[in-house]
C-alpha cells in the first residue's frame, strides 16, 4: 500500500492518481464514517466525493499529517452539513442514535442555556477525555466522533457490545458530572 | 441544539484525539505469569519443608508428642464409647478386673479365638502374671485345658482420671508356656 507521504507528493504533482491512490487506500474508512452519519449510499458517495474535491483544492499548501486525520475531518464535517441541510428527522442513522443519546445525557432542563462557542466546548471536551483511560477515550469516540454502533466499537476495541454499553453509560454520566462542576451547561 | 452544538464541538477536536481513535485494538492476550507461579510454589514448598522436618523432629524426640499423635490417629476407644463410659453405661473400665472380665466376656461371645472359649465355672479363673502402674499381663483358663488365653492390658490416659485400662493384645499359648510363666512368678 502506498504510503501518505507519497500520496501528497501526487497532490503536489496536481496528479489525479493522488486521489485515486487516496480512495484505494482509506475510501472503506471514508464511506464508513459518512454512512454512519447520513445512512444513504447515494449523499455517502456524494460527501466523499465533495471530501476529494477538497483535498485537492487544499493541497497544496497544506501538507497534512497524518493524512487519514485530515480527511476524515473533512468528511465528517461534509457529510454532517449535509444531514442537518437534509432534514435530520428523517435520518435514523447511528449519528442521529448517538446523539440522541449524549442529548438525554447532557440537557438539563431546569438551567437555562447558555451561549457557548462550539471551539470552547471543544478544550472543555478534551480536558475531559484527558482524565479518561485510553481504552474508554476510544470508546467515547468512536461512538460520537466516528458514530460506529456498538458491535463495530466492540469488535474494534476487542470486548463484547455489553461491555461497549455499559463503559459508554458510565462515561456520559462521568461527562454530565464533569460538566456540572464545570457550570457548562448546553 | 445541544446535540449540535457537541458534534461540532466534536468535530474541533484535536488531531492526536482522532489519531488513538483510528488504531485497532487488541485484548492484550491473556498469559500465565508463570515466574509468580514459580514464587509462590517455592514458598508453599518451602512451609510444607518445614512443617514436615519441625513434625518428624517432634516425632523422633518427644514421647508426649508421639503419645499424642498415636491416640489422637489411633484412639483406644471411640467418642461413642467414652461417652458410654462417662454416662456410665459401660462399666469397669478405671478397673483392670472388670476390663478384663468384660473382654473375656467378649471373647466367649463372639468366639474370637475358633474352639478356644475362656473357663466360666464359678467366675473366670486367671492369674495376673505381672502389673504395674500402666501395663498388666493375664493367663485365663480355658477350655479345653491345654490352651491358655494370655492378656496384655494398658491404661491410658483420660480426661482427668487415673486413666482407663484397655485390653491391647491376646494369645492363645500352649499350657506348658503358661505354667512355666507362672511358676517364674516371682
Amino acid at each position: 500500500m502506498i504510503e501518505d507521504e507519497k500520496i501528497i507528493a501526487l497532490f503536489f504533482e496536481r496528479s489525479e492518481q493522488a486521489i485515486q491512490e487516496l480512495d484505494i487506500k482509506y475510501g472503506s474508512v471514508f464511506r464508513k464514517l459518512s454512512y454512519n452519519i447520513l445512512n444513504n449510499r447515494q449523499d455517502t458517495e456524494e460527501c466523499v466525493n465533495d471530501a476529494y474535491l477538497g483535498a485537492w483544492n487544499a493541497i497544496p499548501p497544506a501538507k497534512p499529517h497524518p493524512l487519514l486525520t485530515y480527511l476524515c475531518k473533512i468528511v465528517r464535517n461534509i457529510s454532517l452539513k449535509m444531514y442537518y441541510k437534509r432534514g435530520a428527522a428523517k435520518r435514523n442513522s447511528l449519528y442521529t442514535t448517538a446523539m440522541q443519546e449524549i442529548e438525554e445525557c447532557l440537557s438539563d432542563p431546569s438551567t437555562v442555556e447558555t451561549k457557548m462557542e462550539a471551539k470552547e466546548l471543544a478544550r472543555i471536551l478534551e480536558h475531559f477525555l484527558d482524565t479518561l483511560t485510553a481504552e474508554n477515550r476510544i470508546i467515547f469516540l468512536r461512538r460520537y466522533w466516528f458514530s460506529d454502533s456498538y458491535k463495530e466499537i466492540a469488535r474494534h476495541m476487542g470486548l463484547t457490545e455489553k461491555n461497549v454499553s455499559v463503559r459508554l453509560t458510565r462515561i456520559r454520566q462521568k461527562l454530565k458530572q464533569y460538566l456540572t462542576e464545570r457550570e457548562v451547561f448546553i | 441544539m445541544n446535540a449540535k452544538l457537541f458534534s461540532e464541538a466534536m468535530s474541533q477536536l484535536d488531531s492526536p484525539y482522532i489519531v488513538e481513535a483510528l488504531v485497532e485494538h487488541k485484548p492484550k492476550p491473556f498469559r500465565v505469569r508463570w515466574w509468580k507461579f514459580h514464587k509462590i510454589a517455592a514458598c508453599i514448598a518451602a512451609v510444607v519443608l518445614m512443617a514436615l522436618f519441625s513434625f518428624g523432629t517432634a516425632f523422633a524426640v518427644s514421647a508426649e508428642f508421639r503419645q499424642a499423635l498415636t491416640s489422637f490417629l489411633f484412639p483406644a476407644y471411640t467418642e461413642h464409647e467414652l461417652s458410654e463410659i462417662d454416662e456410665g453405661h459401660r462399666t469397669g473400665s478405671f478397673d483392670l478386673e472388670d476390663t478384663l472380665f468384660t473382654f473375656l466376656e467378649k471373647f466367649n461371645r463372639e468366639q474370637l479365638v475358633d474352639g478356644v472359649t475362656v473357663k466360666k465355672d464359678h467366675g473366670f479363673d486367671y492369674v495376673v502374671l505381672h502389673q504395674e502402674n500402666d501395663s498388666a499381663s493375664v493367663i485365663v483358663e480355658c477350655n479345653p485345658p491345654t490352651d491358655k488365653l494370655l492378656v496384655l492390658m494398658e491404661k491410658q490416659d483420660y480426661k482427668e482420671t487415673t486413666g482407663l485400662w484397655q485390653v491391647v493384645a491376646y494369645q492363645i499359648i500352649d499350657y506348658k508356656t503358661a505354667n512355666d510363666w507362672i511358676g517364674k512368678q516371682p
